[in-house]
């Protein structure tokens, strides 16, 4: 194993992410990626301010401790869930791992490389989404609040992203080693989803046992919070070298972990009849629904479903959103059909096809979730508020997919082009509660705005296509 | 057609820019004033932010519109601004183009 070679991918990775991620779509202009920051900054900025607001106002020193614990105990079901969507991610960029194979690299230092990226994502996403909690909360409770965060919730978020990864790669290993590798990409996802409800429970349980033993001063042992214990036990430097020899064996684990030889994910499942591809619409349909991540969040949807019927939890049918994230891929996935069609198809009978598939699909997974909800007792107008949500969304992740178009499956534009446009929606949403407007008038905004996507969608697509026919220079 | 594109991103940057600058007056004015009790103007005395005493001695917090002309103003002159940034990159890119072809000929 040679870490030289490592380091080759990542700088590959890294030229990957500044060509064809900053250099296409939206991001190609200079002015777009000078406002693409601005707009990241000023959301965190804002969102950095609210949290130190709403600290300071209602919580005190004892508040932010309980929180501090909660958080903590809970570190293993939040890293679960953003490994999965992590993983997910990951799976989908198929095609960029294969162009990592004219490298001289074996399959455990691509591993590596790539899991460099993934923990930079998981640790990204906990700095900012803690961040700001921990400075508002060091102003309460000084700034040894800032050390007991750090041995309470990121020593153990990173100890459990390698616990992850470790099973990952054993799965991976398992279900190479009995012939069915290649469809890791349904049955991993699956494992996990399962494995978030246990964690779910757990999590549960131990936030109540943490809570009960906080607030009757009797003693609770929780692994997670071990650090914590350590630390205030015996001093901080022991922590720290608790925490690097766990590192140390926990990382050399994940790199024996990993199979020596690499397996393509099977992308596409035979789902639908292939009669539907005779129309251009259903088409597009057979490459939204065979795709592997789209079968993964209809399967989770029906899950979710299934489970919120079980256990009668009275929620309007937001479990649709899960279908609606399709979109950050659905232009790229449907390149394939622009180009083997001989005719030129214009924007918008392109942009309509992209969205009613999606819109199809989002009906069909509507019709039990309303069902469910109304038998539970949910108004139909909340369903009808969630259906609007849905369909909102699909627009604006159909947007960012052209703005930032996914190319190679790549995760790394997803996840840019989702932080971006998610900035701008909450900011806009703010905007809009703060001028309490009538429900009316707000509505009227929100279908105005979406008819700017839409058209900002269809131009972006026309630009696209008539680059691509060398019919204007970029 | 390019008219009403530029017309079109400018109205939309103009709002964006609008709910997110009214967003953040009302997020600094909250921190900056503190839990003080009483009503401050934001967003050139467009918005409010009211620190008030609740039930049990607990503190609530509101905020709204105070006076809805500055923020349309504020609106139109975003949207004006962007609109004029975009037409002078439309004319510099057109002058530009038309330098580049005059030197090639």
């Amino acid at each position: 194993m040679s870490f030289r070679s490592t380091l080759i991918l990542v700088r590959f990775l890294l030229t990957f992410i500044n060509r064809r991620v900053f250099g296409r779509g939206i991001l190609r202009s200079k002015t777009a990626k000078t406002a693409a920051i601005a707009i990241a900054l000023t959301a965190f900025v804002g969102y950095g301010l609210l949290t130190v607001v709403v600290v300071r106002q209602y919580f005190d020193a004892e508040i932010v401790e309980i929180l501090l614990l909660s958080g903590g105990a809970a570190t293993p079901f939040w890293v679960l869930i953003a490994y999965t969507i992590v993983r997910v991610l990951f799976l989908k960029a198929d095609q960029l791992t294969q162009l990592t194979f004219m490298l001289p690299a074996t399959n455990r230092e691509r591993t590596l490389a790539f899991a460099i990226f993934e923990a930079l994502m998981v640790v990204g996403a906990s700095l900012i989404t803690f961040g700001a909690f921990i400075i508002a909360a060091a102003t309460i409770s000084g700034f040894s609040i800032i050390w007991r965060a750090v041995a309470a919730i990121f020593f153990p978020t990173i100890l459990c992203y390698l616990l992850f990864s470790i099973v990952y790669l054993g799965v991976e290993r398992l279900v190479i080693t009995i012939g069915a590798g290649r469809l890791r990409g349904l049955i991993i996802p699956f494992l996990f989803a399962a494995a978030l409800v246990g964690m779910f429970t757990l999590a549960n349980s131990q936030s109540q046992e943490m809570l009960q033993g906080y607030l009757s001063g009797q003693p609770y042992f929780i692994p997670q919070l071990g650090f914590l214990k350590i630390a205030d036990s015996a001093g901080p430097a022991l922590a720290v070298l608790v925490f690097l020899i766990l590192l140390l064996a926990l990382g050399t684990l994940v790199l024996v972990a990993a199979p020596k030889d690499y397996e393509p994910v099977k992308q596409h499942y035979r789902v639908l009849s292939g009669k539907l591809a005779s129309s251009q619409l259903g088409l597009h349909l057979l490459a939204l629904v065979r795709s592997f991540e789209t079968l993964i969040v209809l399967l989770f949807a029906t899950l979710a479903t299934a489970g919120i019927a079980i256990l009668k939890i009275e929620i309007p049918p937001y479990v649709l959103l899960f279908v609606t994230f399709q979109g950050v891929y659905a232009f790229a996935n449907s390149e394939p059909i622009r180009r083997a069609t001989p005719a030129v198809q214009g924007a918008v009978a392109s942009y309509l096809n992209l969205v009613t598939a999606q819109a199809i699909v989002l009906l069909v997974v509507a019709v039990p979730a309303v069902a469910v909800s109304t038998w539970l007792g949910i108004g139909i107008q909340h369903s009808a508020l969630a259906i609007g949500f849905s369909a909102c969304n699909i627009l604006l992740s159909t947007l960012v997919g052209i703005l930032f178009p996914a190319d190679n499956g790549n995760p790394f534009s997803v996840v840019v082009g989702v932080v971006l446009v998610f900035a701008i929606v909450a900011m806009v949403a703010m905007g809009l509660n703060i001028f309490s407007l009538p429900v009316a008038i707000n509505v009227a905004v929100v279908v105005l705005l979406s008819v700017a996507v839409v058209a900002y969608s269809i131009v972006g697509i026309n630009r696209i296509e008539r680059i691509r026919r060398y019919e204007i220079v970029a | 057609m390019k008219l009403l594109r530029n017309i079109g991103i400018a109205i939309t940057v103009g709002f964006i820019v609008t709910a997110a600058t009214a967003t953040l007056s009302m997020i600094f004015t909250m921190f900056a004033e503190g839990s003080e009790l009483g009503r401050r103007l934001t967003f050139f005395d467009g918005l409010f932010f009211e620190v008030r005493d609740g039930a049990n001695g607990a503190i609530q917090m509101g905020f709204g519109v105070h006076d809805f002309t500055p923020i349309v103003l504020f609106f139109v002159i975003s949207s004006v601004s962007v609109f004029a940034f975009l037409v002078a990159l439309n004319f510099l890119r057109g002058y530009r183009a038309k330098l580049i072809d005059e030197r090639a000929s």
